[in-house]
């Protein structure tokens, strides 16, 4: 992977002023809540947009604010898993997992096979009817990330996934995660406020704090 | 038996009122919502807002005087259709169809606007980032979570268009068999010291009314028990 970033955005409190390179198959994003780090996950995932900067990926220029380049976030090829999971509460465990499928216009029978093979993955398949406000943080945790893995992207960024889990079940999901990750040849960006969490997952991190990189 | 005490023509002019109203309403109201947010601008938000939302405030006689300066025999637009599609709306049953939009319509508006605005923006751009266009995401995502809130605005509004009396007292008149509605006939009856048959009016009005709030809290609730334990 190889990703190009530099981004400035003014905020409320602070002015958002980052500017990095990185070619790890998995890069941290380390530092303290309100620091701005999901505010650059959001830019490189396109639902924000800086107000100067720069972002390439692999080569694919996403944004620059000087050749007033703005591709989409449904263009991006780029999975974003939110702190809360964002699934979608009126859809099942299924057809939440299908959504993304669906969207890129997939077969019908294609997008059958990819959600069963991927359900059995997970092992989560006799949680198909279930909604999301059936399950537990750790089941809504592995539907979000088989959402994000099923269809094709050329980046995940994980937006403090594991915060919202009970501790003694962060270091299993953690590890499961990254299995997954591998296993799926995804490269990721992943953002935390945990030192331990950040050492177990990445192979090189980088610290935010105020809206710049230390 | 009842027909031969009480005119029923007020039920039926009301049922056809309402339920042509509400058709046009639910679908007005909730463009309309999704029109003001999404304005960009925060201050054309709030004008818009302001305006939409006169009707609830403003007395109905008020909303009926504004209806007879438009659709009013020799007013522009009632002068229009007058001479170009020889249609009186004035005082026709068209009329009363017109005023109980008006009147409802805030009622649909605001209901559809505050139950979208109240989704997680987390989930529209879930959607985004997993490739929905922006029509797929208010389609498959913004209406079906907001669609609880939708529905409830939806009857509200029913009701309100049932219940509407002012307006349309000034833009349909009280035309018996033509333009007088439930309401009109419980105040004419009233008027003529019939207070027997605006009971049975009025007591039809209960009945449809508490039925449809009643319907609505039930839909509600096994929605909410669908989605949970």
């Amino acid at each position: 992977m190889k990703l190009e970033v530099v981004i400035f955005k003014k905020l409320s409190e602070y002015d958002l002023d980052v500017c990095f390179e990185s070619h790890e198959d998995r890069l941290g994003l380390m530092g303290p809540s309100g620091s701005g780090k999901s505010m650059v996950l959001k830019c490189i995932a396109g639902i924000m947009t800086p107000d100067a900067g720069r972002i390439v990926l692999d080569d694919e220029v996403l944004f620059d604010s000087d050749l007033k380049i703005n591709i989409s976030p449904q263009k991006r090829k780029i999975g974003y898993m939110f702190q809360n999971y964002a699934l979608f509460d009126h859809m099942n465990v299924y057809q939440n997992i299908a959504a993304p499928l669906k969207a890129h216009h997939e077969d019908k029978q294609v997008i059958k096979e990819k959600v069963q093979q991927i359900m059995k993955d997970f092992q989560i398949g006799d949680l198909q009817k279930r909604y999301p406000r059936q399950l537990s943080g750790g089941q809504k945790q592995r539907v979000a990330l088989a959402r994000l893995l099923v269809y094709d992207t050329n980046l995940v960024l994980l937006d403090e996934p594991f915060s919202a889990l009970d501790e003694s079940l962060k270091e299993i999901l953690l590890n499961e995660t990254k299995k997954k990750l591998i296993e799926y040849q995804k490269k990721c960006l992943f953002v935390t406020h945990s030192l331990k969490e950040m050492e177990m997952m990445c192979d090189n991190k980088l610290k935010i704090k105020r809206g710049r990189l230390e | 038996m009842l027909e031969k005490m009480v005119d029923l023509s007020p039920l039926y002019i009301s049922l056809k009122t309402a339920i042509i109203t509400i058709i046009i309403t639910f679908f007005l109201g909730l463009f309309l919502a999704k029109w003001t947010l999404n304005r960009k601008h925060d201050l054309t938000k709030i004008i818009l807002d302001g305006i939409f939302t006169m009707p609830l405030v403003l007395p109905p006689t008020v909303m009926g005087f504004f209806l007879l300066m438009i659709f009013g025999v020799n007013q522009p637009i009632g002068k229009l259709f007058l001479h170009v599609f020889h249609y009186k709306i004035a005082f026709s049953f068209s009329a009363t169809v017109i005023a109980a939009v008006v009147i409802s319509f805030p009622l649909m508006y605001r209901s559809a606007k505050a139950a979208m605005e109240q989704i997680d923006h987390d989930l529209i751009d879930a959607g985004r980032t997993l490739g929905m266009s922006e029509k797929r995401i208010f389609f498959t995502v913004i209406l079906p979570e907001a669609m609880p809130g939708i529905i409830s605005g939806g009857v509200l509004s029913f009701a309100r268009g049932l219940g509407e009396f002012g307006a349309t007292a000034m833009l349909a008149g009280n035309i018996v068999g033509k333009t007088r509605t439930l309401p009109l006939a419980v105040y004419s009856e009233v008027m003529s010291g019939n207070y027997d048959n605006a009971g049975v009016y009025v007591f039809i009005i209960v009945v449809i009314c508490l039925i449809a709030v009643v319907g609505v809290n039930v839909y509600q609730y096994s929605i909410k028990k669908k989605r949970s334990f």
